[in-house]
């Protein structure tokens, strides 16, 4: 088979073995890497109703079926378990450098079983792989423990995969980090490897991608066209030159960014926390993933002190700033810093913060409850102590790491109406009351609310823009308005959504391929069927995409998620208090129409949204029927 | 007329920067001001005129005005 290792890594920490599994490609070809791959492993082998943080959790770390390649942006891995912060099917993505190195290193996925009793981490180079023991990194920061790894093995081009201190002590959205600049941030997937005792997996590869490539020219020849391409297309310029912060004037301006916990939707301290502040204020340098041309990534330094974590993203931004009523960017930026150096989800933790922030305002909880904390909207101060709170579960951080639906729980009052979550995951920073089909998106999201479910609206609502057009390669007919629902949006939705799976399993960061960026969906299949040698069409393509979502909703299905979990926040119901959408809001009739047209085209059932056995089959999932079959019949 | 150019906007222009002084001896149109500085109108998708939101295609403009342009943002 090209473009594969064909080797999957099992680990068991319960007993200590390793194992070298070979993967055929008539399987890889329907499970090819990342959510596909991860999604299969799930859905076979954790029992049903497995709690998270037991040794029967199974936790994948897959590449893409391109993670590795030499074309700008093909970077990514995904992290998979059953999620300790929604209880469905967990995921989390993200870039950097070791997907990457794990594919030169000979594997393409790791499969993480049972629980060590001491703390350990796996150190994987190139084909061979051992436990090794990691009591003396238990407790330590992330920047420490890459350092003493590389130093210990005695290379300083290792690549390091690492949970934090919040994963240690099972905060619900722990994440990991890789390189200490690039963060599988979402659904708790650090706290699942913390549970299991696994603090780090070390990798280092000397393999070339070029000798497992069908054709090494063609896919050579694309990365340089790719490269060169990056500033010659608005958007990879516009991701080159300010990065993701660029989001936070036009999003004011049209009156979603997310404020005083989705209250608001325009912000007055924005001049503070917008591009042109972070690069005066903060920024140092520009940096990139492997083999990279956009190179997005933001180096800071906070009051003159350079951060070995990066700069905080758009969703930092936001969620530590507006989300708050923040408007010091240093604060924000140290709030990042804090977050990475303990491996928290910065949009959890902040959107956590501002649930709490309006508890204590409207006196559902009060200083006795805060130890002490004045929690008001803007207190940059308590803002900082609360995230090494959550990080160490002290106090009031240790209701406040169960995430904002467990917390409202407790609370009670009215406190559910405050958290801004679906299935137990905190929204991103996106406010749907101007971009219909993210709302969509974060309802039906497996995961939880997730931004990247689908391309945003609005960049679809113009015709003749270059966005709109490069989205027409994948079906999309007609430019229409970001608030509106209909059947023909729901249309556009359902190729979406398949779209971005398919990056998903591909391992193309989100950044990379069109409509969100320059990489035209005929090169994202150009680059596939160089690598693989398949002859993909787009529609084999967007296959792939849905067969990984049903399993995910199979997964879920069969743990009793229903059509009420596909919900929103009542707060998106309610009209925005400010902004140039002040008085706006979704509509339930409207939403709960164009979810019953989405299941329909899904081929899902709209009382139960569980997949139908004909759609199963004609995705080759007749096995995932079975499984749910079984499953109800003992139930 | 202060023009300033969000997002990816400053593509377009050939300094690349997202802030331009435009003068105007008289009240034009902002469709035809952006087309004559090369900035398609396709990849305009919030006008913010003196703090106001307001539609592109119907707008006019004079020396005096401050114009805010956005392109669509998606996800990040
Ligand atoms: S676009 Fe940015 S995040 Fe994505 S791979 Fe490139 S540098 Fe990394």
């Amino acid at each position: 088979m090209y473009g594969s290792n064909e080797k999957l890594l099992r680990v068991n920490l319960t007993t200590g073995s390793l194992n070298v599994e070979t993967i055929s490609e008539e399987f890889y070809r329907l499970y090819p890497g990342g959510k596909a791959l991860a999604g299969y492993i799930l859905l076979n082998e954790i029992p049903p109703h497995t709690e998270p943080f037991s040794p029967e959790n199974v936790l994948v770390i897959a590449n893409g079926l391109l993670t590795g390649a030499p074309v700008s942006t093909a970077t990514r891995y995904i992290v998979s378990a059953r999620s300790p912060l929604t209880n469905g099917y967990g995921e989390s993505e993200a870039a950097g450098f070791w997907g990457p190195e794990l594919k030169m290193a000979g594997f393409e996925a790791i499969v993480v079983t049972g629980r060590s009793e001491q703390p350990v981490y796996l150190w994987i180079h190139d084909g061979q792989a051992e436990i090794r023991q990691a009591t003396h990194l238990w407790g330590h920061e992330c920047a420490e423990v890459q350092t003493t790894i590389r130093t210990e093995l005695g290379d300083e081009k290792i690549r390091v995969l690492q949970i934090g201190i919040a994963g240690e002590n099972l905060v619900r959205y722990a994440g990991l980090t890789n390189d200490l600049r690039h963060f599988n941030g979402r659904n708790g997937m650090g706290a699942v490897m913390g549970s299991k005792n696994l603090r780090a997996i070390a990798v280092r590869g000397k393999q070339r991608y070029q000798t497992l490539a069908h054709d090494s020219g063609s896919l050579l020849a694309l990365g340089s066209k790719l490269a060169k391409g990056v500033r010659e297309n608005p958007q990879s310029w516009d991701l080159q030159v300010k990065g993701t912060p660029s989001l936070v004037e036009p999003l004011n301006a049209a009156g979603i960014l997310p404020t005083r916990n989705f209250r608001q939707g325009a912000f007055e301290g924005m001049d503070d926390i917008k591009w042109e502040a972070y690069e005066k204020q903060i920024l140092t340098a520009r940096r990139s993933c492997y083999a990279c041309a956009i190179r997005c990534k933001r180096e800071v330094a906070i009051n003159g002190k350079p951060s070995p974590y990066g700069g905080p993203e758009y969703e930092t931004i936001g969620s530590m700033g507006s989300d708050c009523g923040i408007n010091d960017l240093q604060a924000i930026a140290k709030a990042n810093e804090l977050c990475n150096a303990y491996m928290l989800d910065t949009i959890s933790t902040g959107a956590t913060i501002a649930f709490a922030m309006e508890c204590f305002e409207h006196g559902l909880i009060g200083l006795d409850d805060t130890d002490g904390i004045d929690l008001r909207f803007g207190n940059t101060e308590a803002m900082l102590v609360m995230i090494e709170r959550i990080a160490r579960r002290q106090g009031f951080g240790n209701l406040l790491a169960e995430g904002s639906k467990r917390a409202a729980d407790q609370i009670g009052g009215d406190a559910h109406f405050f958290a801004i979550q679906v299935k137990g995951q905190e929204l991103a920073m996106h406010d749907p009351r101007g971009k219909y089909n993210v709302g969509i998106g974060y309802a039906v999201s497996e995961i939880g609310a997730d931004h990247l479910v689908v391309t945003h609206d609005s960049t679809l609502a113009k015709s003749e823009s270059i966005m709109f057009k490069n989205a027409q390669a994948l079906g999309i007919r007609n430019a229409l308005p970001p608030r509106l629902l209909n059947d023909e949006k729901m249309e556009q939705f359902y190729i979406l959504e398949k779209w971005n799976s398919l990056e998903k399993v591909v391992g193309y960061c989100f950044f990379g391929p069109a409509p969100r960026s320059f990489i035209h969906p005929d090169d994202v299949l150009v680059s596939i069927n160089a690598a693989t040698g398949w002859n993909l069409t787009m529609e084999e393509a967007l296959q792939i995409g849905e067969r990984a979502i049903n399993m995910a909703r199979v997964f879920n299905a069969r743990e009793g998620f229903s059509r009420k979990d596909d919900c929103l926040p009542e707060r998106l119901f309610q009209p925005l208090e400010n902004g140039a959408l002040a008085g706006q809001s979704m509509q339930h009739a409207d939403f709960e129409q164009a979810l019953t047209r989405l299941y329909y085209l899904k081929g899902w059932d709209p009382e139960t949204t569980v997949p139908s056995r004909k759609r199963l089959e004609q995705l080759s999932l007749g096995w995932a029927a079975d499984l749910l079959e079984q499953s109800e019949a003992s139930n | 007329m202060n023009l300033q150019l969000g997002g990816h906007l400053p593509f377009y222009v050939s300094t690349r920067q997202g802030k331009l002084e435009v003068p105007l001896k008289e009240p034009a149109r902002l469709s035809e001001v952006l087309s004559q500085l090369g900035i398609p109108v396709s990849e305009v998708y919030l006008t913010v005129v003196n703090g106001e939101l307001v539609t592109l295609d119907e707008t006019t403009v004079s020396d005096s005005d401050d114009v805010r342009l956005f392109p669509p943002m998606d996800g990040g």
